[in-house]
C-alpha cells in the first residue's frame, strides 16, 4: 500500500493507493499514528487508487472507525471504485465510514 | 516383524552391540535390514519386546536405540519417560520411525526425550543417515529438538483445526439422511487458517451449515475458529433462525477477538420438508443460488456488519425456495482474489457463468473440482485460506 498525505492542517487527508493487504498492517498503524499526531477534527481516506482491500484491510479501516470514535474524530473515506467498493458494501462499512 | 530367528542369533551373540532396535513393521518395510546391512550384525541388537528392549538398554547402555513402528501407542510414551526418568540413561539417544503420527504425538515424543522423530515418509536409506548421525554424535542437539518441537506445535495446531471439520462418515451419513449433495473445497494456505466450515442437523427435516472465515490467514488466526467451532456447539440458543445465529455469535466474539479482527459469515438452513432454504450473511462473498437445476445460478447480494465488530448488530434472513435440484454456493473472499486482483481469474459475474456452462447434472464435487482446475490449484499457492462449499437438493 502506498500512503501520501496531503494534508494534515484542519482536515486530515492521504490518499491510499495500490493494495491494502495483510502485509500494509505497519504501514496503516504508522499512518494512524500520524493522524492522532496531526490532531485533526476530521480524518478522510481517499481511496481513488487503491485496487484491492482484503479482510485484513477491512480490519484495519475498522481499527481506523473505532480510533475515531474514542477521539471524537470524524472520519471519512472517499471515491472507493471497483472491488473496494464493493467489499465497504457488502460488510455495510460504507455506513459506518461515511463515504463521500 | 522381525524375524525371530535372527533376532536371537543376534542377541545371543552380540550382547553388546551399540544399536538397539525395537520394530513391529514387515522386515520388508522395517529398517532393521538397512540397519544391520550399514553398521555391520555384530553392532545391532534386535528386539520384539519393546520393554525388553527399554529394560535391556538401561542395564547396557548402548549408544542409541532405534524404536521402528507402524503407530505411537502410549507404550512408547511409557517406556520413552521410564528411560528418561533413568539419570543413567537420560544421555542415550532415542530415535523414532513411525508409520503414522500425528503432530501432537510428535510433540509428547520430542518433549518426553526422543532425540529424532521421523516420518515414514523418510525412506530408508535416509532413516538409516539419521542413524548415522546419532552414531557419530553429528546430531545438533541443541537445535534438533527446538526444531522438531516448533514444527509438532504448529502440526499439533492443524491437526486441532482439522478436528473440528467434519469427518468424512459423519457427512456421509448427513448427505444421506437429508438427501443433499454436500462437498466442500478447504484448502488452508498453511494447512490450517482462519476459515471453517461445518454442517450441523437440527432436526430430522432441517440442516444448518455455514461458512466462516477471519481476517488474516495462516496459523496465527486459527486459534478463532476453534473459538467459534466451541460457539457454534454452545448448548441453548436457536439454531433454526440464521439472522439471530449471526447476531448471537457477533455479540460472543465482539468479547473474544481484538480490535480489528473479525469473521466474515454464511450461515443457512435447509429445510428439506418445506423445500426452503434460509440463510444470513455477515460481510460474506454474495452467495449463488438456484431454485432448481433447470434454472440457471445467479448470485444472491446478502450485505452483513462483520462478525465481532460492533455491538448488537442485526443481521437479515433471506428465504428461498429449495426444491429438487437446488443448489447454494458459499465461498471465501480467496475464490475471487487468486490470483490477486486485477488478475484474479473469477469476479461474482465470471463465477455465475462458469457454473452455468457446466452440465445441469454437474455434482457439488465435480463443480468444485471444475472450479478448483480452474483456478490452476494445482500449480499456484494460495494467497488466502480458500472454502467452497456447494450443497445440492437431491
Amino acid at each position: 500500500m502506498r500512503v501520501d498525505i496531503t494534508s494534515r492542517t484542519d482536515v486530515f487527508e492521504a490518499r491510499l493507493s495500490d493494495k491494502m493487504l495483510f502485509a500494509d498492517n505497519t504501514a496503516f498503524r504508522k499512518l494512524m499514528d500520524e493522524v492522532r499526531q496531526a490532531g485533526c477534527k476530521t480524518c478522510v481516506f481517499d481511496l481513488k487508487n487503491l485496487e484491492v482491500i482484503d479482510s485484513a484491510g477491512l480490519g484495519m479501516l475498522m481499527i481506523a472507525i473505532e480510533d475515531a470514535k474514542r477521539s471524537g474524530r470524524n472520519l471519512f473515506v472517499k471515491n472507493p471504485q471497483g472491488p473496494v467498493l464493493k467489499l465497504l458494501q457488502l460488510s455495510r462499512m460504507d455506513q459506518l465510514l461515511k463515504v463521500a | 516383524m522381525l524375524n525371530p530367528r535372527s533376532l536371537h542369533e543376534i542377541e545371543a551373540e552380540y550382547v553388546d552391540a551399540d544399536i538397539y532396535l525395537f520394530s513391529d513393521r514387515e522386515p520388508a518395510k522395517g529398517l532393521g535390514r538397512d540397519i544391520v546391512h550399514t553398521f555391520g550384525r555384530e553392532r545391532v541388537r534386535g528386539f520384539v519386546s519393546l520393554s525388553e528392549c527399554v529394560s535391556e538398554a538401561m542395564d547396557f547402555k548402548p549408544c542409541l536405540i532405534v524404536l521402528d513402528v507402524q503407530a505411537i501407542s502410549p507404550a512408547i510414551n511409557i517406556q520413552l519417560q521410564r528411560l528418561r526418568n533413568d539419570r543413567n540413561c537420560s544421555h542415550i539417544p532415542v530415535l523414532i520411525r513411525a508409520e503414522v503420527m500425528t503432530g501432537a504425538q510428535l510433540a509428547k515424543l520430542i518433549h518426553q526425550g526422543a532425540s529424532a522423530v521421523i516420518m515414514a515418509s523418510l525412506h530408508n536409506a535416509q532413516a538409516v543417515a539419521r542413524v548415522r548421525q546419532l552414531m557419530n554424535g553429528e546430531a545438533d542437539a541443541p537445535q534438533l529438538p527446538e526444531k522438531g518441537v516448533f514444527k509438532a506445535i504448529r502440526d499439533a495446531q492443524v491437526d486441532m483445526c482439522h478436528s473440528i471439520l467434519p469427518d468424512a462418515e459423519r457427512l456421509a451419513r448427513i448427505k444421506k439422511h437429508y438427501r443433499l449433495d454436500i462437498d466442500c473445497l478447504f484448502m488452508a494456505q498453511a494447512g490450517a487458517g482462519g476459515d471453517l466450515w461445518d454442517v450441523m442437523p437440527i432436526d430430522a427435516t432441517r440442516l444448518a451449515v455455514f461458512t466462516a472465515d477471519f481476517c488474516g490467514h495462516g496459523l496465527h488466526v486459527a486459534p478463532n475458529t476453534l473459538r467459534l467451532s466451541s460457539l457454534m456447539y454452545s448448548e441453548g440458543f436457536d439454531r433454526s433462525d440464521p439472522s439471530a445465529v449471526l447476531s448471537w455469535v457477533n455479540d460472543r466474539l465482539r468479547a473474544l477477538l481484538p480490535a480489528g479482527q473479525f469473521a466474515a459469515m454464511a450461515y443457512a438452513v435447509f429445510d428439506v420438508a418445506a423445500g426452503e432454504v434460509a440463510f444470513s450473511c455477515s460481510a460474506h462473498m454474495p452467495p449463488l443460488i438456484r431454485a432448481s437445476d433447470a434454472l440457471p445460478w445467479a448470485v444472491h447480494d446478502c450485505n452483513g456488519f462483520p462478525l465481532g465488530f460492533l455491538a448488537d448488530a442485526q443481521f437479515e434472513t433471506v428465504r428461498r425456495p429449495f426444491g429438487a435440484g437446488a443448489g447454494l454456493l458459499l465461498y471465501s473472499d480467496a475464490l475471487v482474489e487468486t490470483p490477486l486482483p486485477p488478475h484474479h481469474r473469477f469476479d461474482s459475474a465470471s463465477l455465475v457463468d462458469f457454473c452455468n456452462g457446466l452440465p445441469e447434472s454437474t455434482t457439488m464435487l465435480q463443480l468444485n473440482q471444475a472450479l478448483k482446475g480452474a483456478l490452476n490449484l494445482d500449480h499456484i499457492s494460495l494467497d488466502d485460506d480458500l472454502t467452497i462449499l456447494g450443497i445440492r437438493r437431491l
